[in-house]
C-alpha cells in the first residue's frame, strides 16, 4: 500500500556536493520532505519545491498519507 | 544468625593480626564477573565510505585495524568474522548478512556489530519517542535524491530496521558499535528495552551524540582510533577501554573543532564529539581484553 502511495518526484537537481574532510555525515545532501498533492504523497527535495506544485509538506510518510485529502475537505465545507 | 555473628566477631581480630604481620600482597587484577567466552564471540563489521563523499577513505583501513584488535585482544576467531566494506556494504548486503547470521549463529552466542561510515538523523517513521532516528548511510554508487528517499527506498538502514534485524538473531548478547555522525540517535531503537531483558542483552557504543559530528582524518576515524588504542592498552574489560576512548575522543574533537571553526573549514555550528555508552546490564564489563 505504501508503494502505491509512494512516488519520487525529482523537482530539482541535487545540490552541489561540498565535502567537509573531517565530517562523517552526508555533506549537503538534502533531507527532503514528504509532499502531498491531492491524494498522492511524493518526496520533494525542499518545501519550496513542494510549494511550486501547490503541495503540502509533511515530516513523515504516515502523516502525509493519513492527511485528509484536499478534495474531501472542500466537500465537507 | 547468632552463630554467624559470633564467627564474624571472633575472626575479626585474627584478620587484623594477619594484616599487621605480613606485607600487603601485590594487587590482583580485578576478576571479571561472568566473562564472555571469546570462542562464543562473532563479529559483523560494516564499513561504508561513499564514492560521492570522496574525501573520507578510512573505511577499509579502519576495518582491518578493528578486526586485528578483535582477534588479538578480544580473542575473536577469524572464522567468526563477517566483513562488508565499501561497495560490498550496501543495505541489501547488510540485510543478507543478518539473514545468514540468523541461520548460523549458535544460540546463546555473542555478536559484535561494528559500523563505521556516514550517518544522518532522519524523521522517525513511527509516532512516539524521539522525533528523529539515526540512519546508516550504506554504500551507493551515487548520491540519493534526498535522505528520506534513501531511507524509504531501502538504500539506507535506520536504527529501527537494525534493531529489528538484531531481534531476530539467536545470539544472547549483542554489542553494537557505531562510529558515525549522530551515533547516539540510534539509542532508543537499539539500546535495551525492558521487554528484551529476558532473552537478550544489548549494548550500544556510540562515537558521538545525536546532532554531533564524528570526526575522521585521512588515516582513521577519531573514535575508532582512540578505542582501538585503549583496547590495546589492555585494561580489564571493554568498559574501561571505552571510558578512556571517550575521554580522548572528546578532548581531541574539541581541539579539532575549534581549529576548524577558526579556519572556516566548517561553516556551521560546530559541536564537540562525545562518545556515549548505553549498557544498562553491563555487557561491556563482561568482555575481557587480553593477549591471544
Amino acid at each position: 500500500m505504501i508503494e502505491a502511495m509512494f512516488a519520487v518526484l525529482m523537482l530539482s537537481t541535487p545540490a552541489p556536493n561540498i565535502s567537509i574532510p573531517v565530517e562523517m555525515g552526508p555533506g549537503d545532501l538534502p533531507l527532503g520532505t514528504f509532499c502531498r498533492i491531492q491524494d498522492v504523497c511524493v518526496i520533494a527535495q525542499t518545501e519550496a519545491d513542494c510549494g511550486k506544485i501547490s503541495g503540502k509538506t509533511f515530516t513523515t510518510l504516515d502523516a502525509c498519507t493519513s492527511a485528509v485529502p484536499a478534495a474531501a475537505t472542500q466537500q465537507e465545507k | 544468625m547468632e552463630a554467624l555473628g559470633w564467627v564474624r566477631c571472633r575472626l575479626a581480630p585474627l584478620a587484623l593480626a594477619a594484616v599487621l604481620s605480613f606485607a600487603p600482597p601485590p594487587p590482583l587484577a580485578a576478576e571479571v564477573a561472568n566473562p564472555i567466552d571469546p570462542a562464543s564471540i562473532y563479529v559483523l563489521a560494516v564499513a561504508s565510505c561513499l564514492p560521492w563523499r570522496p574525501k573520507i577513505k578510512i573505511c577499509a583501513p579502519d576495518i582491518v585495524k578493528f578486526l586485528d584488535t578483535a582477534k588479538e585482544v578480544m580473542g575473536v576467531s577469524a572464522d567468526h568474522i563477517t566483513t562488508l566494506v565499501d561497495e560490498n556494504a550496501t543495505a541489501p548486503a547488510v540485510r543478507a548478512a543478518f539473514a545468514k547470521l540468523k541461520d548460523s549463529l549458535p544460540r546463546g552466542s555473542t555478536l559484535i556489530v561494528y559500523y563505521i561510515g556516514h550517518g544522518m538523523l532522519v524523521p522517525a517513521r513511527s509516532d512516539g519517542g524521539d522525533e528523529t532516528e539515526e540512519a546508516l548511510i550504506l554504500w551507493s554508487a551515487s548520491s540519493p535524491f534526498a535522505a528520506i528517499h534513501a531511507v524509504h527506498s531501502g538504500m539506507w538502514m535506520t536504527g529501527s530496521e537494525l534493531s529489528g534485524l538484531i531481534d531476530e538473531l539467536p545470539a544472547k548478547d549483542i554489542l553494537v558499535i557505531l562510529d558515525t555522525c549522530n551515533a547516539s540517535g540510534a539509542d532508543d531503537e537499539i539500546a535495551p528495552k525492558p521487554a528484551r531483558f529476558a532473552s537478550k542483552e544489548i549494548a550500544l557504543i556510540a562515537s558521538s551524540r545525536a546532532h554531533e559530528i564524528a570526526f575522521a582524518d585521512l588515516t582513521s576515524a577519531a573514535f575508532t582510533r582512540n578505542l582501538l588504542a585503549a583496547i590495546r592498552s589492555k585494561p580489564p574489560t571493554l568498559y574501561e577501554a571505552f571510558l578512556t576512548a571517550q575521554k580522548e575522543t572528546s578532548a581531541e574533537a574539541a581541539i579539532r573543532c575549534e581549529a576548524a571553526a577558526t579556519s572556516g573549514a566548517i561553516d556551521e555550528a560546530c559541536t564537540p564529539q562525545d562518545p556515549e555508552l548505553f549498557d544498562p546490564l553491563g555487557l561491556t564489563k563482561r568482555i575481557e581484553l587480553r593477549d591471544e
